[in-house]
């Protein structure tokens, strides 16, 4: 039987090595990427059974990239990693066809049952998901989430990085006018009136 | 919001808010001085914007080296400090603080919600533990802890703090 294979996305190389010494007696590493887009430009190449991806990395983040992956070929499964303990991102993930959702720092064994599960078309958490979920059950002070589109995200995380629109707007291969657009957007759908706040709520969103 | 512009408390508040004025007295006036250390430079933006209103943001580092150093020739009042850091961790940083006999209270703002890492905070003798998607509700509370001596750790993770 062919081995399963595995496409990696983190936005630190050193635990990319990791993970790839720790997956590669079972499965096969068809390649990595440091960051969103580059992830969903290879998922395309290489078809991919599973796809281990890092929620917070640049340019694109994980959920997104994800989301973008599973449109283009839903077979793909998707596992994300994540040191990020804010419990809104897993129910984020579960509503993006995940197959599996761990904590980085939950044991390696972890990850290699979560994708042995994933080829089986099953879904693992990780059992510390379960307690963190649960402690948002018992968190009234977290309000329930305004939806931006995929495509404000898209735009919303790469102003926050520090792009100028015009930067934004030839990585996503659109006009300036465009991103001003959905920048306004944006800022009137949150209601927020400054720069910096737009950062300040895509930083408590994890997107940067 | 009691404060004029001289930093001053007026005196009609002194006298008729007595247990507030008492609570005010401890804080350095101007300002509390904060000094932010975070390898993202859209956290420093934000928290730095956030937290202009009521304090003096002194400074913004983007490594635990640069935070140490900084902390030598500022001496804040307050460090808000991410974990993980090139050069240097925020843990070690909290630590080389504590041998240096620094002052200043150190608040620890990350994504680490592993009790381990609240653990070794605690350990390195920072007052403040806040998981960044709480940074609105808890960050002030954090830092006003902080100013008087006290811990505060975001509420998904208090009950593991000891």
């Amino acid at each position: 039987m062919s081995r399963a294979r595995v496409l990696l996305a983190d936005d630190h190389l050193i635990f990319l090595d990791a993970l790839t010494k720790l997956l590669e007696p079972e499965f096969e590493v068809v390649g990595s990427a440091t960051d969103g887009r580059t992830l969903v430009s290879k998922a395309s190449d290489l078809k991919p059974d599973v796809v281990v991806l890092d929620i917070g990395m640049p340019l694109l983040n994980g959920l997104d990239a994800g989301q973008q992956v599973k449109a283009k070929r839903s077979e793909t499964r998707l596992i994300f990693l994540t040191q990020n303990q804010d419990p809104n991102l897993a129910a984020e993930a579960f509503r993006r066809k995940a197959s599996g959702y761990l904590l980085k720092n939950s044991a390696a064994a972890e990850l290699v049952i979560a994708i042995r599960e994933a080829m089986r078309g099953r879904t693992y958490v990780s059992p510390m998901i379960a307690e963190v979920m649960l402690s948002r059950l018992s968190d009234p002070t977290r309000k329930d989430r305004i939806e931006l589109t995929p495509r404000q995200r898209e735009v919303l995380q790469l102003l926050a990085e520090g792009k100028s629109m015009k930067e934004a707007g030839s990585i996503l291969n659109v006009s300036t006018r465009t991103i001003e657009f959905h920048k306004q957007q944006i800022m009137e759908h949150l209601d927020l009136k400054t720069n910096a706040e737009l950062v300040r709520y895509a930083v408590k969103e994890g997107l940067v | 919001m009691f404060r004029t512009d001289t930093g001053e408390t007026p005196s009609r508040i002194r006298f008729s808010f007595p247990l507030i004025y008492l609570l005010m007295k401890g804080r350095s006036f101007p300002r509390p001085s904060i000094l932010l250390a975070d390898d993202h430079r859209a956290t420093r933006v934000a928290v730095a914007s956030f937290l202009e209103a009521s304090y003096n943001v002194v400074g913004a580092v983007g490594d635990g080296l640069s935070l140490v150093e900084a902390i030598e020739k500022l001496s804040p009042d307050v460090a808000v400090v991410d974990i993980s850091m090139p050069r240097m961790t925020g843990l070690q940083a909290a630590l080389q603080m504590r041998e240096m006999k620094s002052k200043t209270r150190v608040v620890f703002l990350t994504l680490q919600g592993n009790p381990e890492f609240l653990h070794a905070a605690m350990a390195a003798g920072a007052l403040g533990y806040v998981l960044k998607y709480r940074l609105d509700s808890d960050l002030p509370l954090a830092i006003e802890a902080a100013l008087a001596g006290q811990r505060f750790v975001s509420p998904p993770l208090s009950d593991l703090e000891f």
